[in-house]
């Protein structure tokens, strides 16, 4: 996966607005590279949890040919799924999942499938 | 017709199409319908068959139907119904409040002490809570449904006619949450409630030991009205009581046990049967509610008898199907049985309520008991219920108030 500066800096720019709770969103992707950050409202409003809330015709950008990543920050720990994240990977099994932490400034992409997390190349 | 939009996500289960329709006059018809025809689809989308599932959204002509009617939705001939994945998730597993702790307690069968085979018992073991008791999940009810109500708000100080579990519960809530605590308990209240109380940072106020609980009730209404700046919870007569077990308590046990024959609890405000009873009720309309009830005279921990007097306003008698007299000596013994075939270390209102439990499970040919098991044994420890034998314990219970 590339996430070029633009969009690297989109998402940055909306994890550290929504601080301090966390921030989430769909990125857009065509062959592996992102397009545009299309932020979403964190329903849960907390510093330890997300729940998306997007325009629903956000998720039929597939059907134009995109792929989608769903993205969110971890304001204060490791860009890595954390155990809640993979209890609730639900619907999005083995798809592009990204995380920003803004404690490192990492970005790591990762899919999650059966209870277990595989890290995706991200330049 | 209604026009259903599939996500990418779940297209496999509908053949590969990016919409198919339905018809239906309310949410639940339409999903109800796809599941009929697609029950691929309906096993994503619905949950038990009467919810929707927790990774997915639904949205009816762009509004998340979570904000109208959720399943009840009416629905228009000509609307769109759009299904979403749902994505939660967050960056840790720490919890950000002891208060958020409360509740999600284990529900453990207890194969050895099953009567037959055909009955499958299972405890609800509220000894994990984060101050050891049931209690906790009514402090933080009353107490959140209070400053939502605009009824408590800083500067207020909390009082409690409690000598037990729920003061412990309300200080631990209490402190977190920044009100004073006074809790109006009779003077001979076992030592280690006091002195639990006043680790918390409780103040203690003392009727006399000889009008017992209900002397610590009136006491503290007359102080509450004297002083308007004290807000009285009152677990006896607060329907977030009740609230708490249908949400919490009955909520859990209906999640993981999709059908209870009966539910057993010991009686004490009434809170457990009535809330965690209506909740399971609504899974299965023949559910057995049993109560544990001391004999009258007989104290036991947590439990009250109603021919001693008082019927908390929140309890309807109506809706409890059993009403079994448990004796001291019969707690003690469950309480021993609990610890020696499931190495379970519960208190002695959990003694009564295996009674019952095993009472019911006896009468059935088969099917689920579920026994709420209010505390853990550790502030029971001096009573040396485990250890002495179980009339000389169930004698000496009779000196002190443990209610």
């Amino acid at each position: 996966m590339v996430i070029p500066a633009e969009v690297r800096s989109a998402l940055v720019e909306h994890a550290e607005a929504e601080l301090p709770n966390e921030a989430c969103g769909l990125i857009s992707l065509r062959n592996g590279v992102a397009e545009r950050f299309f932020p979403g409202r964190n329903r849960s409003a907390s510093p330890y949890r997300f729940e998306l809330e997007i325009d629903p015709e956000v998720w039929f950008l597939e059907d134009e040919g995109n792929e989608l990543a769903v993205f969110h920050s971890h304001p204060s720990s490791p860009p890595r799924p954390s155990r809640t994240d993979v209890e609730n990977i639900g619907l999005w099994e083995g798809r592009p999942y990204v995380i920003l932490s803004l404690r490192t400034g990492e970005l790591a992409a990762w899919t999650i499938a059966d209870g277990s997390v595989d890290s995706l190349p991200l330049s | 017709m209604i026009r259903v939009r599939i996500p990418p996500t779940l297209r496999n289960e509908v053949g590969g199409v990016r919409e198919v329709e339905a018809s239906g006059g309310t949410l639940r018809e339409v999903l109800g319908d796809l599941a009929d025809r697609f029950p691929a689809l309906g096993n994503q989308v619905l949950e038990d068959g009467d919810g929707i599932a927790p990774f997915v959204n639904v949205y009816l002509d762009s509004e998340d139907v979570r904000t109208l009617q959720g399943l009840d939705t009416p629905v228009r001939e000509g609307s769109t119904v759009i299904l979403l994945p749902a994505m939660a998730g967050g960056e840790r597993t720490l919890t950000p409040s002891l208060i958020e702790t409360i509740g999600d307690t284990p529900l453990v069968e207890l194969p050895r002490l099953a009567p037959h085979p055909g009955v499958r018992l299972y405890a609800k073991l509220e000894g994990q809570n984060p101050t050891g008791s049931i209690k906790d999940r009514v402090a933080k009810a009353m107490i959140e449904t209070a400053e939502a109500s605009g009824e408590l708000e800083p500067g207020r100080e909390l009082l409690e006619p409690t000598s037990g579990n729920t003061g412990i519960s309300l200080a631990m809530v209490a402190k977190l949450k920044g009100y004073p605590l006074t809790c109006v308990l009779p003077e001979n209240a076992t030592s280690e409630r006091v002195k639990l109380l006043e680790l918390y940072g409780a103040k203690l106020v003392f009727s006399p030991a000889s009008e017992g609980s209900n002397g610590a009730v009136r006491h503290a209404l007359r102080l509450a009205e004297r002083d308007p700046r004290l807000f009285m919870p009152f677990q006896y007569a607060n329907e977030a009581n009740p609230r708490a077990h249908y949400e919490g308590t009955g909520a859990e046990i209906a999640d993981a046990l999709p059908h209870v024959d009966a539910l057993v609890a010991g009686l004490g405000t009434g809170g457990t049967l009535m809330g965690a009873g209506d909740r399971l009720r609504e899974n299965n309309p023949d559910l057995v509610v049993a109560a544990a009830e001391p004999l009258q005279g007989d104290l036991v921990y947590g439990l009250r008898s109603l021919a001693d007097g008082y019927v908390p306003p929140i309890l309807d008698l109506a809706k409890l199907d059993r009403k079994v007299l448990v004796t001291n000596e019969e707690s003690v013994e469950g309480l021993r049985l609990l610890l020696d075939r499931e190495a379970i270390f519960a208190g002695v209102s959990s003694g009564a309520v295996l009674h019952v439990a095993r009472k019911v499970a006896e009468e059935l040919e088969e099917g689920v008991v579920v026994a709420v098991f209010a505390d853990g044994g550790w502030k029971y420890l001096s009573a040396e219920f485990w250890a002495r034998p179980a009339d000389e314990v169930g004698e000496s219970m009779e000196d002190s108030v443990w209610w």
